[in-house]
């Protein structure tokens, strides 16, 4: 499976590359939004597992740039959003482009992983 | 009321009636500092106003615009904090519970030489055996002077230039206590050091004098308190020496004693809605605290985790014992949050959960103290857990206070060894929960007033704990009083299953 990981904090993103890795994942890890619409118009990826506050731009900018190559379909089932900030404007927002939102910190964190990597969305 | 001192702050937010005019300047200090503290208020709501417009416009200017938000929302805070206003506001209340207290006494005993002399002896005089109470009506030849104990009185007249002498010499000194010889050559007996006020007013001059008929020099707070009983006394025996007819008297006072209890209600509104204030923009501050702190610490965990799985031995204890941890500061980062969150929101509380989570945010202060939680038989018989719908925030800083509060009277306690014991019981419409601690309690002259605003025993109390608990239990759709008690200090909040947050 290949994943895009979108994190702008170092050790949560390189974390959750290992412990994706383990898993046998293939995963790209990107640091901003820009540099995950270059890597989302360059390569196809299973899942984006996207951060909500990012550096440069948020993470639903980086959903609207994606769909000029993703339909709404790719899009709600392959955005999975994280976030420490989640609000019931948040929520709404994910809900509008169909997508899941995860609260970070992860209580359980190999569900989570479990979560990412498997296809079907729960 | 031709007398009348009417203060009117300056500006129409807030006005504050006052007939004595020793108080005006700290009023106006009062005002003042109220008037300041709103509009800091006013104006952080109005930049949040504007931030928050810019947050919506604009997904990439969110953090900057949080950051500076929030920097700008700390120094506000700590202008507001300022000590200051406490302080005058809790000399304000300590002068106006004893001016209730003293109206009262007039309303009942509305003739000035009777109602001194029921006060010698109790209360502000208890150090008094004897009051001279002397008057000179302007204008007049002659002066009254009134020896009074109290079972007795006496009433000689003097001439208005030895009146003048001893009220000039009181007022020239400066000082509030004389020894006998300053009025050696007068009429006026005295015995031993005494306490003197000379005060003019629009149409008396008065000179009160108390003493004990010893040498022994007056102690600082006894001083204190006769200065205190004479700034409001005098005043009211000039308005009560122009009221022409008894029932009259009766009724200004009256007047005045309304006014007094408007102006505490009217302090009291302002506390609970600066407290819901204060509330919010710490909640807001420490969101963003949260935040900032919880992706860091997730990070320290995940790759905590990740090194627990890679090692053996000594060195994966280790990194269990990091993630472990990092469990706990995210536990108590998510504590404090409950304790500044939204106060109108309803949700279901978990009591017991709740007790402890406070429990764990006042570590430092009640690690010493054992605990106990009971829970009646019949709630246990059901296997509820204890939960009530309402709001977990106001419901988490009354538990926050009554806990710290016991903790801080036992902390020097060693025998017997400080314990707090809460009980939890239910009825078909209300839960019951009982705080109570085997400290020193609260000595029963005092029970009726540690709900007052400013009532403390702390040295840098606040004294607002205890009437806000109060206030936001009521708030809940419950209530909460103190019980009588001889073996420590025992609190009871009743509070509906569903709660209304009004």
């Amino acid at each position: 499976m290949k994943v895009l990981l979108v994190e702008d904090e170092i050790l949560i993103q390189k974390s959750l590359k290992m412990l994706m890795e383990k898993r046998g994942a293939e995963v790209v890890a990107v640091s901003s939004g820009k540099d995950a619409i270059l890597e989302i118009k360059q390569q196809e990826f299973d899942r984006i597992v996207c951060d909500l506050m990012l550096t440069d731009i948020s993470g639903f900018d980086v959903i609207e740039e994606s769909k000029s190559k993703l339909s709404t379909e790719e899009i709600s089932s392959k955005f999975i959003i994280i976030t420490a900030y989640s609000s019931s404007q948040v929520i709404e927002k994910a809900n509008n482009y169909g997508c899941k939102v995860l609260n970070k910190p992860f209580e359980n964190i190999n569900e989570v992983i479990e979560i990412f990597l498997t296809n079907e969305r729960t | 009321m031709e007398d009348s001192r009417l203060n009117k702050s300056k500006t129409s937010k807030l006005k504050v009636y006052s007939d004595f005019e020793l108080n005006s300047s700290q009023l106006y200090q009062l005002v003042d500092h109220i008037n300041k503290a709103e509009i800091s208020l006013t104006q952080i709501s109005n930049d949040k106003v504007r931030i928050k417009s810019l947050v919506d416009n604009s997904s990439s200017d969110i953090f900057k615009a949080n950051l500076d938000f929030h920097l700008r929302l700390h120094s506000e805070l700590a202008t507001l904090k300022s000590k200051s206003w406490f302080s005058l506001l809790k000399n304000k209340r300590k002068s106006e519970s004893k001016s209730l207290e003293i109206l009262k006494g007039l309303k009942d005993n509305p003739n000035i030489n009777s109602f001194l002399k029921s006060q010698i002896g109790i209360s502000s005089l208890d150090m008094i055996s004897q009051l001279h109470f002397v008057t000179h009506k302007k204008g007049e030849v002659t002066a009254y002077h009134n020896s009074l104990q109290s079972d007795q009185q006496h009433q000689m007249k003097i001439s208005v230039e030895e009146f003048n002498d001893i009220f000039n010499s009181i007022r020239k000194s400066k000082q509030s206590t004389f020894a006998e010889s300053f009025l050696k050559s007068h009429q006026i007996k005295l015995v031993g050091t005494c306490l003197a006020k000379a005060a003019s007013f629009k149409s008396h001059n008065f000179i009160l004098i108390g003493t004990r008929n010893e040498f022994i020099p007056f102690a600082k707070n006894e001083i204190e308190r006769f200065n205190i009983f004479s700034q409001i006394t005098l005043p009211l025996f000039d308005m009560m020496l122009q009221t022409k007819t008894e029932s009259q008297l009766v009724q200004k006072l009256k007047e005045i004693l309304n006014q007094i209890e408007s102006n505490s209600l009217n302090l009291k509104k302002i506390h609970s809605e600066y407290h819901v204030q204060r509330v919010s923009l710490l909640g807001e501050l420490l969101n963003t605290l949260r935040h900032e702190l919880s992706n860091p610490l997730f990070g320290i965990q995940l790759s905590a985790n990740l090194l627990a799985e890679e090692f053996q031995g000594d060195d994966k204890e280790l990194a269990e014992q990091i993630q472990e941890a990092v469990n706990k500061s995210l536990k108590i980062l998510n504590g404090f949050s409950k304790l500044y969150g939204p106060m109108d929101q309803v949700q279901n509380v978990s009591v017991i959960s709740l007790i402890n989570e406070v429990f764990t945010l006042t570590k430092s202060e009640t690690k010493m103290l054992e605990r106990e939680i009971n829970v009646s038989p019949n709630l246990m018989e059901e296997n509820a857990a204890v939960e009530i719908t309402t709001n977990s925030t106001s419901l988490s800083q009354i538990f926050f206070n009554l806990i710290l509060n016991s903790s801080q009277a036992m902390q020097d306690q060693t025998d017997p060894k400080p314990k707090i014991t809460i009980s939890l019981e239910r009825d078909l419409t209300d839960i019951k929960i009982i705080f109570s601690d085997n400290g020193p309690g609260i000595p029963v002259q005092n029970i009726d007033e540690i709900f007052d605003s400013f009532y403390t025993t702390k040295e840098t109390g606040t004294g607002l704990g205890l009437p806000i608990c109060r206030s936001l239990v009521r708030k809940l759709g419950g209530d909460m009083w103190c019980v009588k008690n001889d073996k420590g200090a025992q609190f009871v909040l009743v509070l509906p299953h569903e709660g209304l947050v009004s």
